[in-house]
């Protein structure tokens, strides 16, 4: 995902919506496949998020940060949801079943993406013996290439501290037995 | 990069269904929660920013009337003469008084505001004075396009809310919302209200709609 995005901003009217959702279908996607490695658990994560940018639109405030900043902070919180197991069944009757969606040349396209996106998973596993807070920044800058102030918008912490925690983070990684080389390197050219 | 173009043409479908399918009333909410209301900001010297209306408003116990009911009955509002001969009302918490050029002002200086409602009708306001409600379902449709004219400070006392009755669209209704905070921990802290104008008389105003951040 692009960070520079000069996009549509997010909006509850279908035109509008509609644009916001061409313009971040990549970015969204590419976030879900950097996370699984299931094409139909992709394709569902990828309906939820979108249904829940469209249902929280209203909330989506420009002087806050960019949309694409926004629309991550939304991405983490249904990741977050599915893994706790409870949102999608609570859901049930709202959201978008996206694997039916999917034919077999979508599956073959959301394949190929988890592949690409193998080594990103495996930064993701390194950054799991990080806290909670150290990996959510250092997973924002390094694998989806946000800006430290766009990570910093996204999880609603200041600037500051997310540069204290991506600091943190790396002094962190270098203490561990094996260092994971790409993720330092990522965060060391982590823009702010 | 590869997409899954199919079920990209397909979700959009979907989500626009969905969007088709939103209440309007959801649409309807603030998108970039612009600052559309005047805020009577509230410092315990009276220091007037330059731009908003500026009363004490100390919170005390026992608070106001309850968040869902206009804040009606001038029972606590008396008149009193003055040498000006322009009508007064006033108690306690807060002073209406109209001038002669047709304004009215509104100088609050407590947190008990019943009966202020009733006191600017009584002087051609069209007001609805409300507290904030956690619970109010539904956003307030605000016309605040003329709140600049229909509502300015005193610029000889910012703590004076000067009202223009005669700029407030036909139909609409200003509105006070009080913000109550936790008078019984913080006796001695200042509330705040923000002046909006409405369509119709609204009979909540929804937290939500407001800007408020902590206490003031």
């Amino acid at each position: 995902m692009q960070a520079e995005h000069s996009i549509a901003p997010p909006v509850r009217d279908p035109a509008g919506f509609a644009v916001f959702y061409q313009q971040q279908f990549d970015a969204v996607l590419g976030f879900v496949t950097r996370r699984t490695d299931s094409p139909h658990l992709a394709a569902d994560l990828t309906a939820d998020i979108f249904l829940a940018a469209l249902e929280q639109a209203h909330t989506y405030d420009a002087r806050r940060g960019a949309p694409v900043a926004w629309l991550y902070g939304i991405s983490r919180n249904v990741l977050a949801a599915h893994f706790r197991g409870s949102a999608r069944e609570q859901r049930a009757t709202a959201r978008i079943a996206g694997r039916r969606l999917l034919d077999d040349q979508d599956v073959t396209a959301i394949e190929g993406r988890i592949d690409a996106a193998r080594d990103a998973r495996q930064l993701a596993t390194q950054h799991a013996a990080l806290s909670e807070p150290l990996r959510a920044v250092l997973d924002l800058v390094a694998l989806d290439g946000l800006t430290t102030r766009e990570a910093a918008q996204a999880l609603g912490v200041s600037a500051a501290t997310a540069r204290v925690r991506l600091h943190r983070a790396r002094k962190a990684l270098q203490r561990v037995d094996t260092p994971t080389t790409a993720s330092l390197h990522a965060v060391s050219e982590a823009r702010s | 990069m590869t997409t899954p173009v199919h079920f990209q043409q397909q979700l959009a479908e979907e989500l626009t269904a969905r969007a088709s399918a939103l209440p309007p009333t959801a649409t309807a909410t603030v998108p970039l929660r612009p600052r559309h209301t005047r805020r009577i900001a509230v410092t315990a010297l009276g220091l007037a920013a330059a731009a908003t209306a500026v009363v004490l408003i100390p919170h005390s116990t026992p608070t106001p009337a309850p968040t869902t009911a206009p804040q009606a009955g001038a029972g606590q509002s008396t008149a009193r003469p003055q040498a000006s001969s322009v009508p007064v009302l006033s108690n306690t918490s807060y002073t209406v008084a109209a001038r002669k050029d047709g304004t009215v002002t509104i100088q609050v200086m407590g947190a008990k505001l019943s009966g202020l409602q009733a006191a600017l009708r009584s002087l051609g306001v069209p007001a609805v004075v409300l507290q904030l409600s956690a619970s109010c379902p539904a956003a307030v449709r605000t016309d605040n396009a003329n709140l600049e004219t229909v509502q300015s400070l005193d610029p000889q006392n910012g703590r004076l809310m000067v009202i223009r009755p005669s700029a407030i669209p036909r139909g609409d209704s200003l509105v006070l919302v009080q913000h109550i905070l936790k008078g019984d921990l913080h006796p001695d802290a200042m509330g705040s209200m923000d002046v909006v104008l409405a369509h119709g008389e609204p009979t909540c105003f929804p937290a939500s709609q407001t800007n408020i951040i902590g206490e003031g």
